[in-house]
């Protein structure tokens, strides 16, 4: 008799992996209805992703390290201490770098891989990037500590709520706030 | 831990995914016409890539718990153990991606878009899924059979390697399948 069945494993992914459909279709459907300008500016089409999954990561490893935390007992599930404010404080820095960095790569990187950016678009579209980002980040760090200390509190292990909360949120948040910054400049 | 300790260890692994993430957009940023040729497809993309990233890492860490408790090991590596974990995984790539082109469907055509074809989108969604899902449930094995032979702990390396060839496999899979497709 092996200890992992194909059965339990299904049963015990199925609910959350649901979810994180419903939160994609949901993103998915505000990419399309915005279809014709991805599709006029490809380097939102090359952004999306990465917008999504930096933000995801952002959160899982700030989720990671707080249910960590909680756990050992070195973070308290009520007050705002030192080691709180420390774990807070590198996600922002984690969030501001890479944000920045993966701009500029966007940037550099897409009229190289043939991806066409016009001139007079190309600062609009890196700032939509990192604003979206760095908004997203701001987002991201709220609810990962809002989601770990209300499961801890409740009794739940954080380790198994905050990531896939956190990147079905960033999957939908993401999409919205990338599309609305698109508008919000005038492309 | 200092602020600087957790920079100096995430930074680079989260820049490091966030290129290849570049990629995996430049793959959808490549092919404008297919998107164009099938309405509704852009609505799977981002479902399908977050069901790739979360059917593989849960298989990652599995994989990697079964071998630091000795179920699986080099030498004993395609058993029963292994085999449940891949028909989980697989089943769950091909009943949740069902899922996702039904819903992109419905979704669509309550939106209005009255030109999606059901058959198309959930064929895509349903080949394009499965395709992905086989591909990297071998490559996460092999990642964790490689790793654990040279002696380094899978948990740190499953993770990041997963997000990053995920997005691209998945990426690569929904656009080929889609250009197959789609010309039909």
């Amino acid at each position: 008799m092996s200890i992992y069945t194909a059965g339990k494993i299904m049963k015990q992914s199925a609910p959350l992996l649901l979810m994180g459909v419903v939160g994609g279709i949901a993103g998915g459907q505000v990419l399309n209805s915005n279809q014709s300008v991805l599709i006029a500016f490809p380097v939102f089409l090359v952004m999306f992703p990465v917008v999504n999954a930096l933000c995801g990561n952002i959160g899982s490893i700030l989720g990671a390290r707080l249910s960590s935390g909680l756990h050992m007992g070195t973070i308290s599930a009520k007050s705002f201490d030192r080691e709180f404010q420390k774990n807070i404080s590198s996600a922002l820095l984690l969030g501001i770098i890479s944000y920045t960095v993966l701009t500029i790569f966007v940037l550099l990187i897409s009229p190289v891989i043939g991806i066409e950016i016009e001139s007079d678009i190309l600062f609009k579209a890196g700032y939509v990037m990192l604003a979206t980002g760095l908004i997203l980040t701001v987002i991201v760090i709220a609810v990962a500590v809002f989601v770990a200390r209300f499961s801890f509190i409740k009794g739940l292990d954080p380790d198994n709520t905050v990531t896939p909360i956190v990147t079905t949120l960033c999957d939908v948040l993401g999409i919205i706030i990338l599309i609305t910054m698109i508008g919000a400049v005038g492309i | 831990m200092e602020t600087r300790g957790v920079l100096r260890q995430s930074l680079p692994l989260l820049i490091f995914c966030g290129i290849g993430t570049v990629f995996a957009g430049a793959v959808l940023g490549w092919n404008t016409e297919t998107l164009e040729m099938l309405p509704g497809l852009l609505v799977l993309v981002p479902a399908l890539i977050g069901l790739r990233g979360n059917i593989n890492t849960t298989l990652g860490s599995r994989l990697g718990s079964a071998v630091h408790m000795g179920l699986i090991s080099p030498k004993n590596f395609w058993n029963k153990e292994l085999s449940e974990n891949f028909k989980a995984s697989l089943s769950l790539s091909v009943i949740m991606s069902t899922i996702a082109g039904l819903l992109a469907y419905a979704t669509t055509v309550a939106m209005g878009q009255s030109e999606v074809s059901m058959l198309k989108i959930v064929a895509i969604a349903v080949i394009a899924g499965t395709i992905a899902g086989v591909i990297l449930a071998l490559i996460t094995a092999g990642i964790v059979f490689y790793t654990f032979k040279r002696g380094l702990d899978p948990d740190n390396v499953t993770g990041p390697s997963l997000a990053t060839f995920g997005d691209i496999i998945t990426l690569g899979c929904i656009i080929g399948v889609a250009a197959l497709i789609g010309g039909i």
